[in-house]
């Protein structure tokens, strides 16, 4: 069967010689798809082959498919070399032997552990050592329209009742939306903003042990408040693309949104232009548009902000060599033009070199954003919301970081079981306590 | 010969109609040029079209009236213009003299020309269930028409005009179906230029073209065996396996990914096109054999006989004999191999992983992530369906008789 | 076979001969994992367990010796490539540079020639370690420059292939049937089926009505007509999720526009509409409605093409009979040609049932099974890739298989002998 096997491979290599590339050292998968993000990685690929000679094949993967695709990879033993995935993958994949944490730790080690946010380090520690290398990472915010809370003498979106009381006000469809929710349960998306509301609520499902745990009183006030915020915005299946599309036609009051939206919010993306005037390159939105990172709800005065970390793996079908050496390029020399890749979405998370310690955030904050046109983040906006972002990183949380138990958590995400559930709520199929009840069974089966 | 009193009042019943449809499309194609016309003034097209239509087939004696098409014409035309106000359209006259006035022209010329059309040849002495069912049955063909070159048309028009447009305009006016040449024919097809270097697809259509012609390659030749077989040598269980080869295809491909991928995965086949190679003509070989055993059977079995009298082996009968005389059959199966293999999505999908092998709709789906522009994606669109359109229409009769013969799979 | 006369013989000889390719290749690809769904879905099989559990190491040079008799310290880093499996009676091969003598060697090393061998025994799930080796280096190894990490390691190791092991379980089937979403998925899937199926043919037969008739363009109209149905779907799918997009999509727009609607409406992404009629509150299912409506706008063509045909071989003298006895227009449909369809109509519906029933690329492309429109066969797909389990997967396959041997039976019943439909 080998043989045959390797006959029928070979004479469709001969075949296809003319339209496959050649097989590169390493292959690099990345959720940075989009194609000037793109570009600007083949670059980095590029400049770091002429300084070691080493071939990268960087592999866009669509962040929605990273989970099945990995994992269907490792079945077949043919993972990449080097995945850049976000934190909820971190640990489930070090568990499932996906990723190498050794090689991670001995990068981490030769990088100089100190030079890392202790925070993003922290967060991949696994077996001790570390399951994979920080990259980068960017807090949470609600995106909203200060000129209409302005106008109207609301408070800022900063609790769950500021944001009620703006939704009472301002929702008026089709022409403003209160708010638009994530309710397109298989998006990341929607399993993002909705931890965000439950943490602003002081709900954390696992526990210590490792046991699910749910706090019956301030999960139904979180999920009447959700149901609220989908009641606001339109029918249907929403992510990401919708509350971009609606806010920039100036149809939507509030939405929850990444920092990525920052460039193309001030009109520098010809891909995802303004709509609320006739020019595309408009600032004006920009100009009236406030954001909050770190809100709270009721049973939880102190609020939380959310953040999102990413991580280099280094899995264990790599050329570990290599794909070390691909990392560490890419966390020091090549650091500045991995976080230019985007820098309004990518905060540094190495800091500097052992020589320099303030090295990369110095710089970062120096980078200009933008696609099509250029501009740094503090020419676009007030001070006082770049501060207001960057502050976030300090003070965001995720499941299970606290109670050291951020697998459970991260599985418990992954599941896509609260999405589901509290998509059902939305949708009137049974009210807040049984969905409390139905989501504490499901999360306990798992 | 005279006609009856009541022919004006059907033209014009019939005139009305078609002016409001047209007023309608009219309207419409305003909108998609990217105008800004709204309401249609529906009710004074109907009216002057039933003017036109009436007067387009009336023949009065009593009355020297004018007679035919071009009066009955500009009658309409007054008229409408009269009921509008002069301003049929919302959009005022300064701005778009051009389409005021083809609209104006339009309206009751169409009404005057469908009154004639559909009163044509009919008897029109009495006025019957025959004859009314009759322009009912005109009316509903010609509507039917209309309603199905648009449901068909339509997509594939917005596909095409959607490629060529930048997302900015795109999302500022979303109804705004016209192209803008003003910043030059490279900027016009920009969105095809990304997608066939930026994005790959020019890879990716060879690989999709070899792909295809090799299952097309692979499924003729056995099917051919195949079918010779069993529309000519006897033998046991041949009557049977006509029979269960009709059934293999009614099994969907989804049940066989979840074994096929475990195994696949396990021989190591699953990233690679050896892997599509083997299933690809797997999945078309049960389609082509029934259509070609259909063909062969009806083949007159003299010829053949007459081949192996003079000596020659099977093999040489089916070569020198039977493969020159079903060329048509073998054209239009190839074609309709060529055709699913293509268009294949299931398995692209599932076992595609390296973007250095992908075939184009795999590409497609790759296309289609988080922040790619839409513009891009209807551009793959066009490039995946270009291939097949063209093929189609050269191949129309092959391959309408291929779909017919092996009443295709779904 | 022992009843043929031998020239009989051979003619069957040659047959099997010539359908032998045939056979293997459908046999292997299609019937085989047609029944191998069956022993998948009685086995507790996850997506990442298709890859037998084995060893694997890391070899790395902690230290490089300097000079002749320094000390070469060479590491291994062993594990079990699953952290939830045992293996058994893994061993280690790699090949040794000339020039290393070995120092202290593990017990359950030894070195033979440049051949390294270890013997490690049986692998707890979850075992790590550090295998550490030492070496004094000679001139020898230094002049020659290479390096013991330059060879690859070698390592087997027995486990349990899960997937050809004799682990049963019902667990899969309790699964998909105690899933609460199953009978609403089997529903939907029926009336997804029933009703793409009567949409294409209506609207086929529609069409073949109209083309039904000498005009010019006539040629040209039924090549377009048929475009629905030979343009990848993957095309015809983005491009209606385009046109039908809620906020940015050209019809809603238009419909705003126009004054049809209030609002926009999210026709693939909304569940549920509550519809007013007649003092009763209905709830509307809007996304199964829209994949019901692209499902029979793109297989109406061959709905169209067959029933074009019947009409084309219907004789004319029978319509011209019925004229002279005077019949109208819609009496000669409903009286000539509707007889003669029946047959092409339930032979159609069949197929189409059938095949509707089967359809995954469609709905999967435009709605992703979300918002109240997933099927059983993108159940396949959820249940074996989005949840990853395959065993699960195959037992949604195994529904499949037995609903569809229903209708097959139906269909073997009652169509029409000799399969001379087409």
């Amino acid at each position: 069967m080998k043989s045959l096997q390797h006959w029928m491979l070979a004479g469709a290599l001969a075949a296809l010689s003319a339209v496959s590339a050649q097989a590169a050292d390493i292959r690099f998968w990345t959720t940075e798809e989009q194609p000037e993000r793109l570009a600007r990685q083949e670059a980095m690929a590029e400049s770091f082959k002429s300084k070691t000679g080493i071939e990268v094949e960087v592999i866009p993967i669509t962040e929605k498919d990273l989970g099945t695709r990995t994992t269907a990879a490792f079945a077949a033993g043919d993972l990449p070399d080097v995945i850049y995935h976000t934190l909820q993958y971190v640990l489930p994949w070090a568990e499932a032997g996906i990723l190498d944490g050794e090689a991670a730790t001995d990068v981490v080690y030769d990088l100089k552990k100190q030079t890392f946010a202790p925070g993003a380090l922290g967060m991949a520690s696994f077996g001790g050592g570390y399951a994979a290398v920080p990259v980068d990472g960017w807090t949470q915010m609600i995106v909203y329209r200060q000129d209409l809370f302005e106008r109207n003498g609301l408070q800022p979106p900063t609790t769950y009742a500021a944001i009620e009381a703006a939704i009472q006000k301002l929702h008026e469809p089709p022409n403003m939306y209160g708010f638009v929710a994530a309710t397109k349960v298989d998006e990341n998306f929607m399993s993002q903003v909705l931890e965000h509301v439950l943490l602003a609520n002081g709900i954390h499902p696992v526990d210590a042990n490792g046991n699910i745990r749910i706090d019956d009183q301030k999960m139904v006030e979180a999920l009447e408040f959700y149901k609220v915020l989908a009641d606001a915005s339109p029918a249907g299946d929403l992510y990401w693309q919708q509350s971009r599309e609606l806010y920039f036609a100036g149809k939507a009051a509030m939405i929850i949104w990444s920092p990525f939206i920052l460039d193309e919010l001030a009109g520098l993306r010809d891909s995802a232009p303004p709509t609320i005037n006739s020019d595309p390159t408009t600032r004006e939105l920009a100009q009236k548009t406030g954001v909050v990172t770190t809100f709270a709800g009721p049973s939880n005065p102190e609020g939380a902000a959310w953040a999102d970390m990413r991580y280099f793996g280094i899995t264990s079908d790599a050329d570990t060599e290599k794909a070390m050496a691909f990392v560490k390029y890419c966390m020091d020399e090549g650091y500045m033009n991995t976080l230019a890749i985007a820098p309004e979405g990518k905060f540094p998370v190495r800091r500097g070199t052992p020589e320099d310690p303030n090295k990369f955030v110095r710089g970062w904050a120096e980078l200009p954003v933008g696609v099509d046109r250029k501009a740094p983040l503090q020419d676009l906006y007030p001070t006082t919301v770049i501060n207001s972002i960057v502050a976030g990183l300090e003070t965001a949380s995720r499941w299970g970081v606290k109670e050291g138990q951020l697998s459970a958590a991260s599985k418990v995400i992954n599941s896509q079981v609260i999405n589901r559930r509290v998509r059902e709520f939305i949708d009137g199929e049974r009210d807040a306590q049984a969905t409390v009840a139905l989501i504490r069974q499901d999360l306990e089966r798992l | 010969m005279r006609e009856a009193r009541w022919v004006p009042a059907l033209g014009g019943l019939m005139g009305g109609f078609a002016a409001s449809i047209a007023a309608l499309i009219w309207g419409l194609a305003a909108l998609f040029s990217g105008m800004d016309s709204v309401p249609l003034p529906l009710t004074a097209a109907a009216l002057a079209g039933g003017f036109a239509g009436a007067l387009s087939v009336f023949r009065g004696v009593s009355v020297p009236w004018p007679q035919g098409l071009l009066p009955a014409w500009l009658a309409g035309a007054g008229l409408f213009l009269i009921l509008t106000g002069f301003v049929p359209w919302a959009f005022s006259p300064e701005q778009q003299p051009l389409w005021l006035g083809l609209g104006t022209l339009l309206v009751p010329g169409t009404a005057a020309l469908m009154a004639r059309l559909g009163l044509r040849g009919l008897p029109l002495q009495v006025l019957d269930r025959n004859l009314l069912e009759t322009l009912l049955i005109r009316t509903l063909r010609a509507v039917g028409l209309l309603f199905f070159t648009t449901i068909v048309a339509f997509p594939f028009y917005f596909m095409v005009v959607t490629s060529l447009k930048s997302q900015m305009s795109l999302l500022a006016n979303p109804i705004d179906l016209s192209l803008s040449l003003e910043a030059g024919w490279g900027e016009l097809f920009r969105a095809y230029s990304e997608v066939w270097t930026t994005f790959k697809f020019r890879q990716f259509v060879w690989i999709s073209t070899f792909v295809s012609l090799t299952t097309v390659v692979i499924t003729l030749t056995l099917s051919i065996l195949g079918a010779y077989a069993v529309a000519r040598l006897r033998f046991p269980g041949r009557a049977w396996m006509a029979r269960s080869i009709l059934l293999i295809y009614m099994f969907p491909a989804i049940v066989l990914v979840i074994p096929l991928y475990s195994v696949f995965s396990q021989l190591g086949l699953r990233d690679s096109l050896v892997g599509l190679l083997i299933v690809y003509p797997a999945s078309t070989l049960p389609v082509a054999l029934y259509m070609l055993k259909g063909y062969f059977t009806n083949l007159p079995a003299e010829l053949e006989e007459a081949g192996l009298m003079d000596g020659c082996s099977r093999l040489g009968v089916i070569w020198r004999i039977t493969l020159p005389l079903s060329l048509p059959a073998i054209a239009s199966v190839g074609l309709y191999v060529f055709m699913i293999a293509w268009n294949e999505f299931l398995f692209a999908f599932m076992f595609l992983d390296d973007p250095s092998i992908f075939t184009l709709p795999r590409g497609m789906v790759s296309l289609n992530s988080s922040e790619v522009p839409r513009q891009y994606l209807m551009a793959g669109a066009v490039m995946v369906t270009v291939p097949v359109m063209v093929l189609f229409f050269w191949f129309e009769k092959y391959l309408v008789s291929g779909l017919t013969a092996g009443s295709v799979k779904g | 076979m022992r009843h043929l006369s031998p020239l009989a013989r051979r003619e069957a000889r040659l047959a099997l001969a010539l359908l032998l390719p045939t056979l293997l290749i459908v046999l292997s690809i299609v019937v085989v994992p047609v029944l191998a769904n069956f022993w998948i879905s009685f086995k507790p099989v996850e997506l990442g367990d298709l890859r037998p559990p084995e060893p694997v190491a890391r070899e790395q040079i902690r230290k490089r010796p300097q000079q002749p008799g320094e000390e070469l310290v060479l590491r291994y880093n062993l594990r079990g490539s699953n952290p939830t499996k045992a293996i058994a009676g893994v061993r280690l091969h790699d090949q040794l540079p000339a020039g290393l003598t070995p120092q202290n060697l593990d017990a359950r090393c030894s070195v033979e020639g440049p051949n390294l061998t270890c013997d490690l025994g049986d692998w707890e799930p979850g075992f790590r370690e550090r295998l550490t080796l030492r070496f004094v280096a000679d001139a020898s190894y230094l002049d020659a420059g290479i390096e013991p990490t330059e060879t690859p390691v070698q390592l087997q190791g027995d486990a349990e292939n899960i997937l050809t092991s004799f682990t049963f379980t019902l667990d899969n089937y309790r699964r998909i049937f105690n899933d609460p979403d199953f009978w609403p998925v089997l529903r939907v899937t029926f009336l997804y089926t029933l009703f793409g199926t009567l949409g294409s043919l209506f609207l086929g037969l529609f069409a073949a009505q109209l083309m039904h008739q000498n005009f010019r363009g006539r040629g040209f109209l039924r090549g377009l007509f048929l475009f629905p149905y030979v343009s990848p779907v993957i095309a015809v799918s983005f491009a209606w999720v385009f046109l039908l997009n809620p906020f940015s999509g050209t019809l809603n727009a238009l419909g705003l526009k126009l004054g049809l609607l209030s609002e926009p409406l999210n026709l693939f992404g909304q569940r549920v509409a509550q519809v007013d009629l007649l003092g009763l509150s209905l709830d509307f299912p809007v996304a199964l409605t829209t994949v019901i409506v692209f499902e029979s706008w793109r297989y109406f063509p061959l709905a169209f093409l067959f029933i074009l045909a019947r009409f084309q071989a219907i004789p004319q003298e029978m319509y011209e009979a019925a004229r002279v006895d005077g019949a109208s227009p819609l009496q000669q449909f409903y009286y000539i040609t509707l007889p003669q369809l029946v047959g092409i109509l339930s032979v159609m519906f069949l197929l189409r049932f059938i095949w509707t029933f089967n359809k995954f690329d469609d709905i999967f492309l435009l709605t992703g099974g979300n918002a109240g429109t997933r099927t059983l066969t993108v159940n396949v797909y959820e249940q074996g890739f989005a949840l990853a389990n395959l065993g699960a997967g195959s037992a949604v396959s195994v529904v499949i298989f037995a609903v569809l041997a229903l209708f097959l039976l139906v269909y073997f019943r009652y169509a029409p002998q000799g399969d001379d439909h087409a």
